[in-house]
Parts: C-alpha cells; sequence; structure tokens
C-alpha cells in the first residue's frame, strides 16, 4: 500500500491547546489522559466565549432578532453533528449530557415500550458502567435479563459466544465501539449485521470511537450510536444521541418539559416532532454551538491524518513499555484504538500512578469504570495512558522514563 | 497528676515491665520500676497529644529535600510489616475505594482507642502508619476533635482528597466516627 504523505503538521496541532502549556507539579504537563476527557482547542474555547458576549439568548421560543441567531447557530450545530456521523436526518440527532444520558435514554424509552418479562438485553464483558447500569435498571423493572458477550484473554469479543447468545428472546443489543479499558476496537458492523438477520436492534457506544475514527452511522446501519462532546474536543455537558427514525418515533419521551412537547392540557399533552421530543427543557446552546467547532475543528486536520498519528504512537508506547521488565500490557487485541492499559509486577496501579503524578504525567489509574472486565482478569485496575492527537513522542519518551522510575522507587 | 494515677492501674500487668525501653523524656532519678511503668504507659496511650505528634512528624518532613524522598519516606514506611492482623483483613474491616482499599480494626484499651489498618498500595499504607501514628492510642474525645494540619503542612493532603477515593478519607472519617461513638458511650 503507498502511504499517503500527511499534509498536517501535527505540532502546530498540539500548539492550539493552550492547556498543554502548563505545568503539572512543577513539570511541563504529560496529558496521557484524553480518553476520560480530551483537551480543547483555542477555537473551542474562543466559541464558548464568542456565545456568550455576542448571541446568549434562549433558543425555539424568542420572536427577537438575539433569539433568532441563537437559534440558527444551535441549529447549525444539529447540521455538523449530522454530516459529522453521516446521520440520515436532523430528526436522528439527538442533543444529551453525554453518553451516559445517550444510553439511559434508550434503556428507559426502549425499555418502557419493548421489553417484556422473559426478555434479554444482550451487551459485552467490556462495557463501561454507563453501558452496563441503565440496562440492568430497566431489565430489573421489566423483569428482563442481562446477557454478557464474553472476551479473550487478548480482550477481544467471543463473537461465535455472541451467535450462541443471539437467541429470539434478545430484544436489542448493546456495545461499545472501542473500550475505554483495553482499547479494543470491536468488530460492531459484523455485531450489527448479525443482529439485523434477528431483527434485533443495536446501540453502539461510541465514546471512544468518535474521538479517534471516522463514523459512519448509516454504512454501520447502527440503530443508535451514542458519543460525548467532551472527550472529542469539544465541551462538557454535550452529547449526542443519533437514532433510527423508526425507533425513535415508536419511543416514548424520556424527560417532560418544555421543548418537547406540542400542547399541553391538564388532560393531555401532545408531544413535538422528532429530535425535540427528547429534548425536554433548555438545552445546552453554547455546547451545541461549540461541540459544532470541535466537529469542525476535527474535519480539518482529517481522520486520516489522527489515525495514522495515533496509530504511530501507540505502536510505540506499546513496544517501548514491553521492554520494561516485569510490565504486562493489559489488552493486547489485533484492532486497537489510542488507550495502552499495563500493570508493573508486584506494584499497585494507584502507587504507579502516583508517582507519575508527581513527574506531571497525567494517566488514569484503577477500574476505569469497567469493575467487572477487571473482575474477569483478577486484577484491582491498570495504569491507563490514551492518547489523542495532539500527543507526540516526547510525552511517549516522558511516561516510560516515568516509568521505569517509578518501578525503581516502588520495587 | 492524672497520668500518674492511671499508671498505677497498668503497672501490674507483667509484658508492660519486661518489653520496654527507657524512656528519654522521663529523669532517670525515678525508682525504676516506677520508671518503667510510666514509660511503657506513655507509650500505649502517647506521652505526646495528637497535636505534639503532627508537629512532630511536620518537623521530621521538613529535613526532606524534595518530593522523591518524602514519598520514598513515604514508601518505607508501606513497606513494613503489616499494620493490621490478617484475620482482620475482611469484608468488615474492609473500606473500598476506587483506587486503593484500606482495612481499618479499632480496639478500645481503657479510655484509650488504639487502631491497626493496612493498605493494599504501599503509599496509602505509607500514610496510614502516619495517620496511626497521630490517633491511635488517644481518648475518644481527642480522636473525635482532631484537626489534623499535619497532612496538608507535609505535603500529602491530595492524597486525602474525595476524588483521590484512595480509601484514606473514609478511614479517617471512620476513625473519627469510632471516637464519636465511644465519647457517646
Ligand atoms: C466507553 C465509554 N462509554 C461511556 C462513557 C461515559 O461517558 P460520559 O461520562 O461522557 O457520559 C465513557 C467515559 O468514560 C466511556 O469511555
Amino acid at each position: 500500500m503507498i502511504k499517503v504523505p500527511i499534509a498536517v503538521d501535527m505540532e502546530k496541532v498540539r500548539a492550539d491547546f493552550p492547556l498543554l502549556n502548563r505545568e503539572m507539579n512543577g513539570k511541563p504537563i504529560v496529558f496521557l489522559d484524553s480518553a476520560a476527557s480530551s483537551q480543547k482547542p483555542q477555537a473551542v474555547i474562543d466559541q464558548l466565549d464568542a456565545y456568550y458576549k455576542q448571541q446568549n439568548a434562549n433558543v425555539h421560543r424568542g420572536v427577537y432578532q438575539l433569539s433568532q441567531e441563537a437559534t440558527t447557530a444551535f441549529e447549525k450545530g444539529r447540521e455538523l453533528a449530522k454530516s459529522f456521523i453521516n446521520a440520515g436526518s436532523l430528526k436522528e440527532v439527538i442533543f444529551v449530557r453525554g453518553t451516559t444520558e445517550g444510553i439511559n435514554l434508550v434503556a428507559s424509552s426502549f425499555g418502557r415500550k419493548f421489553l417484556q418479562a422473559g426478555d434479554e438485553v444482550l451487551i459485552s464483558a467490556m462495557e463501561h458502567h454507563s453501558n452496563i447500569v441503565p440496562w440492568q435498571m430497566i431489565c430489573e423493572e421489566r423483569g428482563a435479563k442481562l446477557k454478557v458477550i464474553p472476551i479473550n484473554e487478548a480482550g477481544e469479543l467471543l463473537m461465535d459466544e455472541f451467535d450462541q447468545l443471539l437467541t429470539e428472546k434478545v430484544k436489542i443489543v448493546a456495545v461499545t465501539h472501542v473500550s475505554n479499558t483495553l482499547g479494543t476496537i470491536n468488530p460492531v458492523k459484523e455485531i450489527i449485521d448479525k443482529a439485523h438477520q434477528k431483527g434485533v436492534p443495536v446501540l453502539i457506544d461510541g465514546a471512544q470511537a468518535i474521538p479517534h475514527m471516522k463514523v459512519d452511522v448509516q454504512e454501520l446501519d447502527a440503530d443508535f450510536y451514542t458519543f460525548s462532546g467532551h472527550k472529542m474536543f469539544g465541551p462538557t455537558g454535550i452529547g449526542v444521541l443519533y437514532g433510527k427514525e423508526e425507533w425513535l418515533e415508536q419511543m416514548p419521551p424520556y424527560h417532560g418539559g418544555g421543548e418537547m412537547i406540542e400542547t399541553v392540557t391538564f388532560e393531555k399533552t401532545t408531544y413535538n416532532e422528532l429530535p425535540h421530543k427528547f429534548e425536554a427543557g433548555t438545552p445546552d446552546i453554547s455546547g451545541v454551538i461549540a461541540l459544532g467547532t470541535a466537529i469542525q475543528y476535527m474535519q480539518t486536520i482529517g481522520h486520516e491524518a489522527i489515525q495514522e498519528h495515533e496509530h504511530e504512537l501507540l505502536q510505540y508506547a506499546t513496544e517501548q513499555l514491553k521492554q520494561i521488565e516485569g510490565i504486562r500490557i493489559i489488552g493486547t487485541a489485533e484492532q486497537k484504538a489510542s488507550v495502552v492499559s499495563f500493570l508493573a509486577e508486584g506494584i499497585h496501579p494507584y502507587d504507579l500512578g502516583t508517582i507519575l503524578d508527581k513527574l506531571g504525567i497525567a494517566v488514569r489509574t484503577g477500574h476505569h469504570c469497567t469493575q467487572p472486565l477487571m473482575d474477569w482478569y483478577g486484577i484491582p485496575g491498570t495504569v491507563r495512558a490514551s492518547l489523542a492527537f495532539y500527543n507526540n513522542k516526547e510525552d511517549i519518551d516522558k511516561l516510560i522514563e516515568g516509568v521505569k522510575r517509578a518501578i525503581k522507587m516502588l520495587g | 497528676m492524672q497520668i500518674l494515677k492511671k499508671s498505677v492501674r497498668l503497672r501490674f500487668e507483667p509484658e508492660f515491665v519486661l518489653e520496654l525501653e527507657p524512656s528519654p523524656h522521663h529523669p532517670l532519678t525515678t525508682p525504676r520500676y516506677h520508671y518503667i511503668t510510666i514509660s511503657r504507659y506513655h507509650h500505649m496511650i502517647n506521652h505526646m497529644t495528637i497535636n505534639e505528634i503532627q508537629d512532630e512528624i511536620i518537623d521530621e518532613f521538613s529535613f526532606f529535600g524534595d518530593w522523591m524522598e518524602k514519598y520514598e519516606y513515604i514508601i518505607d514506611l508501606g513497606k513494613q510489616l503489616p499494620l493490621i492482623e490478617e484475620q482482620y483483613k475482611d469484608e468488615e474491616h474492609l473500606i473500598k475505594g476506587c483506587q486503593s482499599q484500606v482495612w481499618l480494626q479499632a480496639d478500645q484499651n481503657g479510655d484509650q482507642v488504639v487502631f491497626t489498618a493496612d493498605s493494599d498500595a504501599v503509599i496509602t499504607k505509607g500514610i496510614i502508619a502516619l495517620l496511626i501514628r497521630v490517633l491511635s492510642g488517644h481518648s475518644a474525645n481527642a480522636i473525635a476533635d482532631a484537626d489534623l494540619y499535619f497532612i496538608n503542612k507535609i505535603g500529602l493532603k491530595e492524597h486525602l482528597s474525595p476524588t483521590r477515593s484512595n480509601g484514606l478519607l473514609s478511614m479517617v472519617k471512620q476513625m473519627k466516627m469510632y471516637g464519636l461513638a465511644l465519647q457517646a458511650k
């Protein structure tokens, strides 16, 4: 394959992120926790600032010019999100607080409508708590059962087991696109196709995929796809739930209130049409607008450049870590994105993370909100370094040096 | 004066007399048996107040040149013998943190509360050793009212922040709860 030269200078891109200039514990920060939340480019910060200085007004309700302007800017955010994931229509793009709310919305609303006693919901062993607990809650309420697709030691889904588990009892499948703990990229297209052969809809947790790869919801044929703005260089408090119109139309509203209604009387209320039916109350207006800016920002860099750069870094980090004696990589799937989890023999992740922190290196330690997965591996947690396109080789070198130093102190 | 009175009570327990080293804090002119008894008793109840111990730790830490030395010391403390008996490392004594786990056991000895504790993470354990040095062996009243300013002064405040979720903050709360509960009795 011919390698297309990448025109984007990643060091210039890095300079767009003001936070990366700060220090932590007196050392220049090495930020390797983007999977928890990414940093924001200046353009996004400026957009938030400009909104509150120039455009702030509630949307969808004022006749005056300012409110109209805010509404236009807000709805432009929806258009950007739609084209970003190639949704079929604006009705299918619902703004939520983040992935967690997106999943809760579907679990609650779809569950109340379609789940009966004895039915099953199928998730995987590597799900984030936010793709476990909402399903547990609705299963308990409806008398349905939660089933789990197992994984192998490398952290890959056992697709044979998936085939076995996909019985006629299953009413919905919910799996993550990319594992936040292991970095595994799951074969979501295959999962969706197989489920559809049995008429079962699929929700994809896209929180860890969206910042790193091109997602086309129509090509995937996903029924629901949800992600968080704050992990893709946008503000906190805003996220997107994509849902196929045919499902969203059938599902009851999640929250009641303003915006989501057509007419209200004390006897009966009729609901607004999609997507507003699922957007009760004043939305996160500045968040939506700045999310649009984050999308545009990512598009100017381009998914190809992002993927190539991150892939190289991940490869480098993994190889370097493996050369340190006593390091065990957790999650060694064939297909991986931007996350490397590891343990140092005889050293608790918390201790390692604490020393790295002192060296100015921000990594995440613990169970990463995937406790069942940690239990499966029989470990208390991992140390996780997660990358974004603003990271560079120097960051990895500092990590490696830091890990070596920490092992020396703790070992 | 009060201490002397109490020491009489303990004097007759033989292991106290046998185990002990003379305490430098007491004049050698004191009759020997009396002296040993007092020093053991002092050791047991902490002859210093909670704040005196805190100040002592702050003083010790002031000699460390940088964070590395400080953490090496804490790691050393953490690596020393288990601070709790194995039998107490069970669900009942477990304080779950997201990051590390802590086990805490409290015993009552007269009107003093004696703590032992442990953790699966060595830095957490090292800090536990300091907390126990400060709080263990004091009266329930003193523990319940203690203001643990030394943590801040020696630059380990971050380890007791709620976001850290390493079990330490819950452990301190639990220690004070024991204090409060016993105080109420
Ligand atoms: C795979 C995955 N799903 C869901 C979430 C939850 O995202 P949020 O907290 O933004 O709702 C996360 C965030 O850590 C995640 O990594």
